[in-house]
């Protein structure tokens, strides 16, 4: 019992390693083979593909597959294995793509497929190829390769040609009994084979001028359908529309669409023979095709003439009608608004804004708008307003208004009437907007008119005319364009620019005031200088003396900045030295001015030169 | 010799010759205009309207003969022109009440509400245009005035004062431009004097792109041959025939309505 685990170990291995030491086949309980070719029935320029499916191997070698005129391109081959419940099984699917050289019933003989050493053989298969281009029933898809059952819509042309493989149309009016103008919902359903790659070019259209499309959704509900076991992607539009006149009309609708057709394998020689490498070179070419739907026989009848009302504007339908007003406290003459919303199913196109029923003795009525159209969850509506005005001063109630409409399903003219409205009524518009008028003078009438007596027009409201012919003028001058004002604009503008003149003189004076104050300095020498010339003249010596040592002291005051009596001869002395004219000048001025001594008029005169002289430098 | 006329009447002979000449033109005139007053009174319009353009041609427009035509051409139910009448009386006398209170009436009357106003032209609305620009000049006439004598003056108090009023004048010439220049601006606005409707182009068989009651406002923005592109207060825009616009800056004795 030594080697007891060892023994365990092997056996584990060896339970695991069985299903691959041994061939599958000894495993596998029953081998079967069998073909399958979908479509049966297909054109010229179409494919088919073939399926060979070995149950019970997981590899086989199958033949390759023959048949009369025909061509078949390997597309692979896929192996599935499945355990359930310890039990495998296992399958392998050879694929091809089979091509028809000739139209006509072909068959494709039996394929011999190998299976370790064993041979098995599949069932013939019997096709039905048509010539290219001229199209033929969408396939049933039912296994087993039964013959293809058509389609409900086997009647669809397609006028390019092309087979219903491709898809087809439906239109499914609501009604095919109309009155002419009554809204025919309908339903357009298209239907493509989803294997095939098809561009919707345009929404579908009708084909005839007997019908008006009045709605069709922009974008239609995209889905996929079963028929007769084959999947459609299916579109759906959703719409409405009418008839224009009285008869009986087919009613077909067309659609534009594109399809990418394979164009490689016309060609004799490829450079690969390989699908995958012709697909990825672009083998494909774009063809338009133009579905129609089948032919429905519409009968339009005529609206009964009889008891038709005036007010009848065309709407046939559904409707229902509500109304409201705003304010409804008014006066004669306040204008009120009358909001009118009409709704429910119909030609909404037709529905004109509902008839007041006032009269025209009390009631002064505006067209009404041209109406709104909204539409919100699935409730349509159009809103109309229109403004009425009461003249009557007695009136209590706002009168009902009135839509007339074809009720198709009683065939009857539908009269509908809105509830009057209550309505207070104030004192009269006049007397109230009389009333800013007395308040100002009004002038009397020149030749003895008498005074106005209210109108009792619409105009009543009016203000009284004047009396007084007033300024005249030729045209309307405006303020600027008249002659005083453009000269006391140039007036002030003057103003403006002196007074701006000025400012900034004065700023700048303010911004230097040394030389003012030189001004004032020279100003006052040269005041000085007359003074002391004078004084000579009148050969006043104590006077001249006492002008020059002024001169000397302001000159020499502005020029040290001190104060000018401050200054004395001794300042000079120090500053400009003992021999300098000007402090002699001073020395002398000082001296007479103490001790009244006086100067002969020589020199004065030579101080005053020197005087001069100096104050210029 | 002796004169045959006196010596006053000789010295002023020609002065009295003038008034002569001029005298019987100045009385037919006011007659014209009291003679539509008279057939206004009547309720004749249709006169009263042929009268007021006779007295048009001899004394020119005053705002009372305007607003009387607006009145006649009101009451005889003729909106546009009426609407026409009361805005040029409007620009010649601005704070005329009986003018405002009837262009008011025959718009209510008539359903022509103006949009809401915006603040803005509220106040814009309170004086006319040239009411606003006499108040921005004499705001600048102030200021400039007041720079003058500060430029003049010494006193600091007097300075100080002067310098307020430079302020104020000149705030008050900034404030009452704007409101002027856009004044002015609706002057050249025209008047529909029919119920028209608005082509989407200038042509008369062009696609219609509205309808545009008759007394409406609009302002033109283009004009192409005997069409005007014109925005109304809603913002629409469109295209009508000129014939059928009355121009308010431009007066005119016979408004012709189409």
């Amino acid at each position: 019992m030594k080697n007891a685990p060892y023994h365990i170990l092997f056996l584990s291995i060896l339970s695991l390693l069985l299903p691959a030491l041994f061939p599958s086949g000894l495993l596998a309980a029953n081998i079967s083979v069998q073909a399958q070719l979908q479509p049966t029935r297909f054109a010229m320029d179409q494919n088919a593909r073939l399926t060979l499916t070995v149950t019970g191997a997981s590899s086989a070698e199958p033949e390759e597959p023959r048949g009369d005129e025909l061509r078949f391109f390997s597309l692979g081959q896929s192996t599935r294995v499945q355990w359930i419940n310890g039990t495998s099984s296992s399958s392998v699917a050879y694929t091809y793509r089979v091509q028809a050289t000739r139209p006509g019933a072909h068959t494709i003989a039996p394929i011999a497929v190998t299976v370790d050493g064993k041979t098995y053989k599949t069932k013939a298969i019997n096709c039905t190829v048509s010539p290219a281009g001229a199209g033929s029933n969408p396939p049933s898809g039912q296994p087993g390769g039964r013959a293809a059952q058509p389609p409900p819509s086997a009647s669809t042309r397609l006028r390019s040609g092309k087979a219903d493989q491709i898809g087809f149309m439906r239109l499914l009016p609501k009604k095919e009994t109309v009155y002419a103008g009554e809204l025919i919902p309908f339903t357009i359903k298209a239907y493509f084979h989803q294997g095939m790659r098809v561009t919707i070019k345009s929404n579908p259209r009708l084909t005839n001028d007997n019908f008006v499309l009045e709605s069709m959704d922009d974008k239609p509900v995209q889905s996929e359908e079963m028929i007769g076991g084959v999947p459609y992607t299916l579109l759906t539009w959703h719409g409405s529309l009418s008839a224009v006149k009285q008869g009986i009309f087919p009613l077909e609708m067309e659609m534009d669409t594109s399809l990418l057709v394979r164009s490689r394998r016309q060609r004799p020689f490829s450079m690969f023979d390989d699908p995958f490498f012709d697909d990825f070179f672009g083998g494909y070419t774009q063809k338009d095709i133009t579905l129609l739907s089948p032919k429905k026989d519409i009968t339009v009848n005529d609206l009964p003439r009889q008891g038709k009302p005036v007010q009848f504007s065309g709407a046939i339908g559904s409707f229902s009608l509500a109304v409201n007003a705003r304010p409804l406290t008014v006066a004669p003459g306040d204008p009120i608004t009358l909001h009118m919303i009409v709704q429910g199913n119909g030609n909404f196109d037709r529905v004109k804004a509902p008839v007041f029923t006032g009269t025209r003795q009390n009631w002064k009525t505006y067209p009404p708008s041209a109406g709104k159209l909204t539409g919100d969850q699935g409730i349509v509506k159009k809103e109309f307003e229109q403004a009425i005005i009461p003249t009557n001063g007695n009136i209590r109630q706002i009168p009902a208004v009135e839509f007339t409409y074809f009720d198709p399903d009683s065939q009857k003219y539908i009269r509908l009437h809105s509830n009057p409205i209550d309505l207070t009524m104030q004192a009269a518009a006049g007397s109230r907007t009389a009333q800013p008028q007395a308040q100002a003078p009004r002038p009397q009438l020149e030749k003895g008119q008498a005074t106005q007596t209210p109108d009792s027009s619409p105009a009543a409201a009016l203000a009284p005319i004047h009396t007084r012919f007033g300024r005249g003028v030729t045209a309307l001058q405006p303020l600027y364009r008249k002659r005083w004002f453009q000269l006391f604009m140039v007036v002030n503008i003057l103003v403006f620019l002196t007074a701006l003149a000025l400012l900034q003189r004065r700023r700048q004076r303010l911004a230097h005031p040394e030389r003012i104050r030189k001004k004032q300095i020279i100003r006052q020498i040269d005041q000085l200088l007359a003074q002391a010339k004078q004084a000579m003249q009148e050969k006043d010596s104590h006077r001249f003396l006492i002008r020059c040592r002024k001169i000397l002291q302001v000159q020499f005051g502005f020029a040290w900045k001190v104060e000018p009596r401050a200054i004395s001869a001794a300042d000079l002395e120090h500053r400009l030295g003992k021999d300098s004219p000007l402090t002699e000048i001073l020395k002398k001025s000082e001296h007479a001015a103490y001790s009244g001594e006086t100067i002969s008029d020589q020199e004065m005169q030579d101080i005053y030169r020197t005087l001069q002289e100096e104050v210029k430098q | 010799m002796k004169h045959p006329l006196p010596r006053p009447f000789r010295q002023h002979f020609f002065l009295l010759i003038l008034c002569l000449l001029f005298l019987p033109s100045s009385l037919q005139a006011a007659d014209y205009f009291d003679l539509g007053n008279q057939a206004y009174m009547r309720k004749d319009d249709a006169a009263a309207i042929t009268y007021y353009r006779k007295a048009v041609k001899n004394r020119g427009f005053s705002a009372a003969l305007l607003y009387n035509l607006g009145n006649c051409y009101a009451r005889s139910g003729k909106t546009g022109p009426a609407v026409l009448a009361y805005e040029q009386a409007l620009r010649l006398d601005p704070a005329d009440p009986d003018i405002r209170t009837n262009l008011e009436s025959i718009r209510k009357a008539n359903g022509l509400y103006p949009p809401n106003q915006s603040w803005w032209r509220q106040v814009k609305n309170i004086l006319g245009a040239d009411q606003w620009l006499l108040l921005a000049a004499t705001g600048f006439a102030l200021f400039s005035g007041s720079l003058l004598l500060l430029a003049l003056v010494r006193q600091s108090w007097l300075q100080r004062a002067l310098k307020t009023v430079a302020v104020m004048a000149s705030a008050c010439a900034l404030l009452a431009l704007p409101p002027a220049l856009s004044s002015y601006q609706d002057w050249r606005d025209d008047i529909v004097l029919v119920p028209a409707r608005l082509n989407i182009s200038p042509f008369a068989k062009a696609a219609s792109a509205g309808t545009i009651q008759a007394g409406r406002k609009v302002h033109p923005l283009k004009t192409y041959k005997n069409f005007i592109l014109v925005r109304d207060t809603n913002g629409r825009k469109g295209w009508l025939p000129a014939r059928e616009l009355g121009p308010i800056e431009q007066l005119t004795a016979t408004v012709t309505v189409p």
